[in-house]
């Protein structure tokens, strides 16, 4: 038995509709307070990065973690802190007994966003028998990656390239969350990683990416924080 | 986005400042789906005012929109005529077979003349078909809750809030899926659609075919969960109709607008640039400017189909070319980035199965039926005039008018 059937008036549609739309103001604006402020937020005076040396159990280690980074005009004289505190020297580390964790973060703040290339910290680390298991950066609310990869041969090479987001959904670790899509393009080797906004205090994982384009078998030669405007893509002048 | 033709400044000064707050965060949101970015540059100036010309508009433009614009008078003529050649299918060529090819012919003619199909085939896909628009978008809600997006897969969520919103759409669509207080559902859906103008009038407008969903919540019963709903009656059809072309109409006059995105799409998948009725339309244009002329044609082709089931004009033929697009854009052009199109796909099949089809120029239609015992002459050439007058109205203001658009504020 359904009774008599009842419909809902238009004042009562209109009415819960106008009720829903002011929930959906009122959760955007109680948390999505940063996009309602009109003001242009200031560039920061510097960019926190902080990389994971798996290997960081004395000043020995450091330092040559150090020397390898100031290698990189970009990071000469940068602010480099250890998060943990004051390390072992190596007299004592010679003496310590064993340790259940030898890595430790070291954290940098960067002057020149537009200067970081996570595939040149990698390559100098590298040089000097050391190695970031997590390179952590953040501070700029949107920004992209341009990595520049020597292969992108075909339309299946582009192709796999921009499949890389998918490589996020089929990992359940939360690996690369922080992608939003992912554009090639074939001309000039580009490849442009978008990056959701992020919070303020939030941080994306450069290695997670320098993984899955290895995992696509595209090894970038460098890896480049953007944060100007983008600009449409032209690849050539005439039609 | 600046409208020279608001002549009014506080009206202007309004519409900027609500746009102003409106644009700057869809401006920086991505398509993370269909890949648009642009290849080559286009010819701006060729959809802007140009001195010297007429109207000031492009003669390439202009021809496209006047070829738009026969093709739709031809429809409309052709329309207004239907019981004359109905008659004639009937008393001379139908009068004339027996068994089933008579009842197929006969079929197709109601068919396309928008006309009851009394066939049991057709009514029970009628009624499959109205279940499936019906619980499809909580399919695509679900979807898009997995993939932190809000309605569309392609109107990503802030992180900050996304939780609360993924879990409201997961509990729309399962009031969607056990059709339980469908007004409220309704209601929900058209309230989400109002909120999406917060993220820009473009994300609406390509949210629009979501809202016809919501009309079909809206007007069921509160005792939802107790009936089997599996027809439309006049008045939903006739909304759904009107919503849904009204949303391509709009969507198409959005492509001219935003060419950029459009010839994006085309860059990035050259087959949609193949299209036979969008290359009629391009016929005889300048090759120089083939990419401007394409977008044009291509949204005047929307524009068209979508005036035409908005007024209800072969809303059966239009509907099954709109589901046979959808279903190509879906399985053949774009994949499974395109799964949200089966929102349109479900709103078409109901539409184009429905027995209650209607149009709305009924005092005209009127007038038609009146004159029948007149001169044939006459007839003709008054439905002509009406025929030619509402597709210039319908195709060539709006194109003058977007002439005179600033789209700084898109790029």
């Amino acid at each position: 038995m359904t009774g008599k059937i009842k419909f809902a008036t238009n004042a009562q549609i209109l009415a819960m509709a106008i009720a829903w739309l002011a929930v959906c103001m009122g959760i955007d604006y109680t948390f999505n307070r940063h996009l309602w402020t009109a003001k242009v937020e200031a560039a920061p005076s510097s960019y926190p990065l902080s990389l994971r040396i798996n290997h960081l159990c004395c000043t020995g280690c450091l330092d040559d973690t150090k020397k390898a980074l100031e290698s990189l005009p970009w990071l000469k004289g940068a602010p480099m802190t250890v998060r943990d505190g004051n390390l072992r020297s190596q007299e004592q580390a010679d003496v310590a007994g064993p340790a259940g964790d030898y890595g430790g973060w070291l954290d940098i703040n960067v002057a020149d966003v537009n200067q970081i290339d996570f595939v040149a910290i990698d390559r100098v680390l590298r040089d000097a028998g050391m190695v970031a298991s997590q390179m952590q950066f953040g501070g700029v609310r949107h920004f992209r990656l341009e990595a520049q990869v020597r292969h992108l041969c075909c339309g299946m090479c582009k192709d796999a390239a921009e499949r890389m987001p998918e490589l996020a959904k089929t990992r359940q670790a939360g690996r690369l969350k922080w992608l939003d899509s992912v554009v090639a393009e074939r001309a000039s080797g580009k490849v442009t990683i978008h990056a959701r906004y992020l919070e303020p205090e939030a941080r994306i994982d450069a290695t997670e990416m320098l993984a899955a384009m290895d995992e696509i078998g595209l090894p970038p030669f460098s890896l480049k924080v953007v944060v100007t405007p983008e600009k449409v893509a032209l690849l050539s002048p005439v039609r | 986005m600046r409208f020279h033709a608001l002549k009014s400044t506080r009206l202007r000064k309004g519409a900027l400042a609500g746009l102003a707050l409106l644009l700057p965060t869809a401006a920086l949101a991505h398509e993370r789906f269909i890949k648009h970015d642009m290849k080559h540059p286009m010819q701006d100036w060729f959809f802007s005012q140009e001195p010297g010309k007429m109207f000031g508009m492009d003669a390439n433009m202009v021809q496209i929109g006047l070829l738009v614009s026969l093709v739709l008078s031809a429809f409309i003529f052709i329309w207004f005529l239907r019981e004359s050649l109905d008659e004639f299918i009937r008393y001379s060529v139908l009068s004339r077979l027996s068994g089933w090819p008579q009842r197929l012919l006969h079929g197709l003619a109601c068919f396309i003349m928008d006309k009851p199909v009394r066939s049991a085939w057709f009514y029970a896909l009628g009624e499959w078909s109205v279940i499936m628009f019906l619980r499809s978008p909580a399919l695509v809600l679900m979807f898009s809750a997995t993939n932190d997006s809000l309605v569309m897969p392609s109107y990503p969520l802030e992180p900050s809030s996304a939780v609360y919103f993924k879990f409201a759409q997961v509990a729309l669509a399962v009031l969607i899926l056990t059709q339980t207080m469908l007004p409220l559902a309704g209601a929900l859906v058209i309230g989400t659609w109002f909120y999406l103008f917060r993220w820009g009038p473009f994300v609406a407008i390509d949210a629009l075919p979501v809202v016809t969903a919501g009309i079909l919540y809206a007007m069921s019963p509160w005792a939802s969960h107790k009936l089997a709903i599996t027809r439309l009656n006049v008045n939903q059809t006739r909304w759904i109709r009107m919503v849904f072309g009204f949303g391509f109409l709009v969507l198409g006059w959005s492509k001219i607008y935003n060419h950029n995105l459009t010839i994006g799409v085309a860059d990035n998948y050259p087959a949609i640039m193949n299209d036979p009725l969008v290359g009629f339309f391009a016929m005889g244009t300048d090759p120089a400017l083939r990419r401007e002329a394409w977008v044009v044609s291509f949204a005047l082709a929307e524009v068209m189909s979508g005036f035409m089931v908005m007024m209800g004009i072969f809303t059966r033929l239009w509907s099954t070319i709109m589901l046979t697009m959808f279903t190509k854009l879906m399985l053949v052009d774009f994949g499974w980035d395109e799964i949200p199109h089966i929102y349109p796909i479900g709103c078409a099949l109901a539409i184009l199965t429905s027995n209650y089809l209607r149009s709305e120029f009924n005092p005209l239609e009127r007038i038609e039926r009146v004159m029948r015992s007149g001169s044939p002459f006459k007839r003709f050439a008054l439905m002509a005039v009406f025929s030619v007058g509402i597709a210039l109205l319908a195709v060539m203001p709006m194109l003058y008018f977007l002439t005179f658009t600033d789209r700084s504020m898109l790029k």
